[in-house]
């Protein structure tokens, strides 16, 4: 993973976690907006300027790929470099917990 | 009574100050249709309302101009008016979930800021440096006689004035827009 990939996703924005989380199965970007608002019982409500910015960065630096469009609507899914990432992402929040865990007894 | 009316406001650039004061034309029952340059912002009577409007500069949505007006319109935010790279949007505020903006974190909110500035900057410092730096020297270098050398060259420091007020008022923005983005209050 080269050094500009991992100063920009590792650790990453709450936005990117859940764009990657959702990409794992192709899907467009008010599809991933409607797949967080449920997932988060509506705590999370990405909002349309930050999907857009992010899923066209992501796309740049090849953690997605773009699959087609349906109904003016691009469809993406994550790329193996993506998957890379997410869990790289994963372990730290999975570390972060078991230390919460751990120290608060 | 008029159904439409405008209103000149050279001095508001994209961004928060803009967004509170189409925000409050709303409220007022004045809702935004169009800008025509330099500052003329028109208006058409609605009912009044708590509306919230967003602006966003994205150069990259050129390329897919429908996509990206999607993304906003799935997401309940009306598409206003584009000019350029400046987009504006607006949603009822009885339709949002909370506190709605078009970006939902620091860091996508300081890029579009960052986008805004620089393509700003560039347009406004490229028309500095091609037509007034040429005139000055110019100037600088003919002989001073009679009345029109002398209007001229009164004209060319009274736009290079225009232009030494424009950039401070920019960089005050810009430096204001900054710090409110750090705090989470702006669209774009």
């Amino acid at each position: 993973m080269d050094a500009h990939i991992k100063k920009v996703y590792v650790p990453m924005t709450e936005t990117s976690f859940y764009i990657l989380l959702c990409l794992r199965e192709p899907n467009h970007g008010y599809g991933i907006v409607q797949k967080v608002r449920t997932m988060t019982e509506g705590e999370i409500v990405l909002a349309p300027g930050t999907m857009y910015g992010s899923l066209s960065k992501m796309e740049r630096d090849g953690l997605i790929r773009f699959l087609g469009e349906e109904e003016k609507r691009r469809i993406y899914q994550i790329t193996e470099l993506g998957r890379t990432v997410l869990e790289l992402e994963m372990q730290r929040i999975e570390r972060l917990y078991r230390n919460m865990k751990e120290e608060k007894g | 009574m008029k159904d439409t009316k405008k209103e000149f406001k050279p001095f508001l650039i994209a961004g928060y100050t803009l967004e509170k004061y189409l925000d409050r034309m709303h409220a007022e029952g004045w809702a935004f249709y169009k800008y025509t340059g330099p500052g003329f912002f028109h208006f058409v009577r609605c009912t009044p309302e708590e509306v919230r409007y967003q602006t966003d500069f994205n150069p990259e949505a050129a390329e897919d101009r429908a996509q990206y007006v999607q993304m906003y319109q799935d997401c309940g935010w009306s598409h206003v008016f584009q000019g350029g790279a400046v987009y504006i949007f607006r949603k009822p505020v009885r339709d949002m979930q909370g506190d709605e903006r078009v970006f939902c974190d620091d860091e996508s909110r300081m890029e579009a800021m960052g986008r805004f500035f620089r393509g700003r900057l560039l347009v406004m410092v490229l028309l500095f440096v091609a037509c007034v730096v040429p005139q000055l020297i110019m100037s600088a270098l003919r002989p001073v006689d009679g009345w029109f050398s002398i209007a001229v060259s009164v004209a060319l420091f009274f736009v290079v004035f225009l232009f030494l007020v424009y950039f401070v008022i920019f960089g005050a923005v810009y430096f204001q827009f900054k710090k409110r983005v750090r705090r989470g209050k702006s669209g774009l």
